[in-house]
């Protein structure tokens, strides 16, 4: 078994233990806007109260994963028949990976185009920097605790 | 000289890297205005960088390649 062999058979393990992890640290506030940052760059933001916050991750990811659309002829989102590296980078995209593949799955490629990786390469950037507002949206969420297990908030109003 | 597709391709490597930058600048900072500064600001260090290094490495492989073979 080669390197790359083993790397390959280990990756859902360790998507697996991520997940676990994931499970195990956070708390349900933190899941559940995780899980909306993920659907929809902002959308967690969103939920959490920070709208501003919310419009700048939207407006930076949306526009750019668009972009990679049109720059490669709409024919980049494609988890597996197309590209299966290029999944790797648009599963963070959530939701939007899913309806652009819905959306763009029963186009040909009928013509070579110069800007098809370029576009890839805009999509991917774009999915994984969600990856970014998610962990912030993770810290966002994280209420820390203190020793006597009163949250920081309440703590701060207690006399 | 590289052709115009080269160029087109280093231009529309900029808005990508923008974006990067401006992403990259949030986690940390509660403040949006100097989200952009600070994500503006790592853009022209980052672009001047890479067009230096770039320049630089263009023309030492330019003059490794001019070089005598020894053998």
């Amino acid at each position: 078994m080669t390197f790359s062999e083993v790397i390959l058979n280990l990756f859902p393990v360790f998507i697996a233990a991520g997940v676990a992890y994931f499970l195990w640290k956070s708390n349900a506030r933190q899941r559940i806007a995780v899980v909306l940052a993920w659907a929809f760059p902002g959308a967690g933001h969103w939920w959490l109260g920070h709208q501003n916050r919310a419009k700048f991750f939207a407006f930076c990811l949306v526009p750019t994963f668009l972009a990679g659309m049109a720059l490669s002829g709409f024919l980049n989102i494609s988890p597996i028949e197309r590209h299966p590296i290029w999944a790797l980078a648009q599963a963070p995209g959530g939701l939007m990976t899913l309806v652009a593949w819905l959306a763009t799955m029963s186009l040909k490629v009928t013509s070579a185009n110069d800007y098809y990786l370029i576009g890839c390469l805009y999509s991917g950037s774009a999915c994984l920097l969600n990856l970014i507002a998610m962990c912030d949206v993770w810290d966002l969420a994280e209420t820390p605790k203190t020793d006597t297990g009163t949250t920081t908030d309440s703590a701060e109003e207690t006399p | 000289m590289p052709d115009a597709s080269f160029w087109i391709q280093c231009l529309l490597f900029l808005p990508l890297f923008l974006v990067i930058n401006l992403v990259a600048a949030v986690p940390g900072r509660t403040d949006l205005k100097e989200i952009a500064k600070v994500g503006m600001r790592h853009f022209y260090a980052g672009t001047a960088t890479l067009i230096v290094v770039s320049i630089v490495l263009y023309f030492l492989m330019g003059w490794l390649i001019d070089i005598e073979p020894l053998w």
